[in-house]
């Protein structure tokens, strides 16, 4: 997955995360608001009907006791008024009907108070019918007829002994009910906080620091790839110019030595113009690979390695130089494999040729032994050679750009290994060095199908 | 007589710098190291006391800068003079050599007679 997809699809995490926990938490919010608002109103009401049972009695003996016609009809109407408010508000709470603000279910301590043993549901439906049939008694009798009973007393006395502290044992019900929803929310508002802290806490660890870890290791390729480019142009633009300018003096001095009659130097000068020129093309022509390598993909194909390895022989052999070194193949499998032929092709050319160029001429038995083994889906092969080695200071760089390290023994353009290891990573694998008792071993392993 | 050391990996630019310095001073003696490994080697031997250094920059294992943190402080001796021989035209290469006072020119190749008038007068003859 590229980079940008990467982040893409793990912001997308981040925030889907996010929005999972705001929305949940936006939505319990919302529904223990709406509870709360229940909550305040059964105990706005429920209050109200303490209130309102000591007032209808109070206005029940302000009647009674009224001066004349117009006070009595006055507090009789404000009772009327009360006496409804209070009958509806009765009907609201043990209906749990509360018309705009919903319904609502009757814990069981409230069930217990209006319908249980207490049965206050009833005796409010009692207190009501006395304030009804007083109501009555006073528009059939007017001013003179509530005062020939002891009506209003009767109503006081069952507001203040009957009602009073059963209604207010309501309003602690309900209270406390609300509180216990409060206590809930709370609890709900901790674990919510708890998921939420979760919730970035995997965001840290399983999004936001491989993001980072990833965002840095691209960062560090291209800074890597960047001093790379860098270090390949100036190299490059000093190794192009070489040469030439080294032709350029050469053609000067052979054409003095012509004039001078020295046929000698003008031959010799020709001769290393020869030879600036073969480096410059064998130079071109690795950076035309290395391109080729950064700008395309081979395909991939069946390879018989055996085969492969015995082309190569038949190319390199015959070099003058191979001449007098004995050459061992020996592969311990004999399938092919389904690998991009064209890298492992030039991976083994450069490791032999390689073994060729360094062989030592003091030695009078060099070999250069070429194995391959496949152990758990990996193939690797082995070139090893007694030529002269590489100084272990050098090691480290063995697969950079342009290091040589032999200026007696070959005129490379310092690019041939660095161009075996990128064909290595091409094949998904890579390219290793050990040093041998008398020499050297390059290997490359990859996978294969 | 006079001694030059040259240093440098390309034996076309060594067979250059003989055959140009010796048409312009034929009795100077010329010495070569491949780079700058083998030019420390012949350094650090009794034998090799060159008067005037030619030195390449682009070398393999050991480039002339490389050389000269090397050279500068290791050899215990009086250090000759040096001439930068390089095809590098770059200012960083430049800077980077200005900073040894053993270095006296910085000359591009091709080595021509000119360059070897310079390499004269540094010689003192």
């Amino acid at each position: 997955m590229s980079l940008k997809k990467q982040l893409t699809f793990r912001y997308a995490i981040a925030l889907i995360s996010i929005a999972c926990v705001l929305f949940v938490s936006y939505g319990m919010i919302f529904k223990q608001v709406k509870l709360n608002e229940k909550d305040a109103y059964l105990i706005n009401i429920s209050g109200m009907q303490r209130m309102l049972s000591q007032r209808t009695a109070l206005m029940a003996l302000q009647v009674s006791n009224a001066q004349d016609d117009n006070e009595s009809d006055m507090y009789a109407a404000k009772m009327k008024v009360a006496t409804d408010r209070m009958r509806r508000n009765h009907e609201e709470l043990v209906s749990g009907d509360l018309r705009e603000h919903g319904s609502y279910i009757l814990i069981p301590a409230l069930q217990q108070k209006y319908f249980g043993e207490d049965a206050l549901a009833q005796d409010i439906d009692s207190y009501l019918a006395m304030l009804d049939s007083f109501l009555n008694l006073y528009n059939g009798r007017g001013l003179a007829g509530v005062q020939s009973v002891d009506f209003a007393e009767e109503i006081v006395d069952e507001a203040s002994n009957g009602l009073l502290s059963r209604l207010n044992d309501v309003v602690s019900v309900y209270e406390k009910a609300a509180e216990q929803k409060v206590a809930r929310f709370r609890q709900i508002e901790t674990i919510v906080l708890i998921v939420g802290l979760s919730v970035l806490v995997f965001e840290v660890l399983f999004i936001f620091r491989p993001m980072v870890s990833s965002v840095t290791r691209s960062i560090e390729a291209l800074e890597i790839a960047n001093a790379e480019l860098t270090e390949f142009s100036y190299r490059i633009s000093h190794d192009l110019k070489a040469p030439i300018v080294s032709s350029r003096g050469l053609a000067d001095a052979g054409a003095n030595a012509i004039e001078k009659g020295d046929y000698t130097i003008a031959a010799h000068a020709m001769e290393h113009i020869k030879k600036s020129m073969l480096k410059l093309e064998a130079l071109v022509g690795d950076v035309l690979n290395l391109t080729e390598r950064k700008l395309t993909d081979a395909p991939t194909e069946d390879v018989d390695v055996s085969e492969m390895l015995d082309e190569i022989m038949s190319k390199i052999s015959n070099l003058p130089t191979a001449k007098g070194i004995d050459f061992q193949i020996d592969l311990d499998f004999s399938q092919t494999l389904n690998v991009k032929r064209v890298y492992l092709q030039q991976t083994m050319e450069n490791f032999i040729s390689n073994a060729i160029k360094y062989s030592d001429p003091d030695k009078d038995n060099s070999f250069i032994k070429i194995t391959g083994h496949l152990k758990r889906g990996i193939c690797t092969l082995r070139v090893t050679d007694n030529g002269i080695g590489i100084p272990e200071m050098y090691r480290e760089q063995l697969f950079g750009m342009f290091k040589r390290f032999h200026p007696k023994h070959s005129f490379g353009s310092g690019l041939g290994l660095y161009l075996v290891k990128q064909n290595a990573l091409a094949l998904g694998g890579n390219v290793n060095y050990e040093p041998t008792d008398d020499g050297s071993c390059f290997s490359v392993s990859f996978p294969y199908n | 007589m006079k001694t030059i050391l040259l240093i440098d990996d390309n034996e076309a630019d060594q067979f250059l710098g003989e055959v140009v310095i010796h048409s312009v001073l034929p009795d100077v003696q010329i010495i070569q190291a491949m780079d700058g490994v083998e030019a420390l080697e012949m350094l650090k031997s009794s034998n090799t006391e060159p008067d005037v250094i030619l030195l390449d920059i682009n070398m393999p294992r050991m480039n002339g800068h490389e050389f000269l943190e090397n050279y500068y402080g290791g050899t215990g001796r009086e250090v000759p003079v040096v001439v930068m021989l390089t095809s590098s035209d770059q200012q960083k290469d430049k800077d980077k050599a200005a900073e040894y006072p053993c270095v006296k020119d910085y000359l591009l190749k091709p080595i021509s007679k000119e360059s070897v008038e310079a390499i004269r007068k540094l010689l003192g003859i």
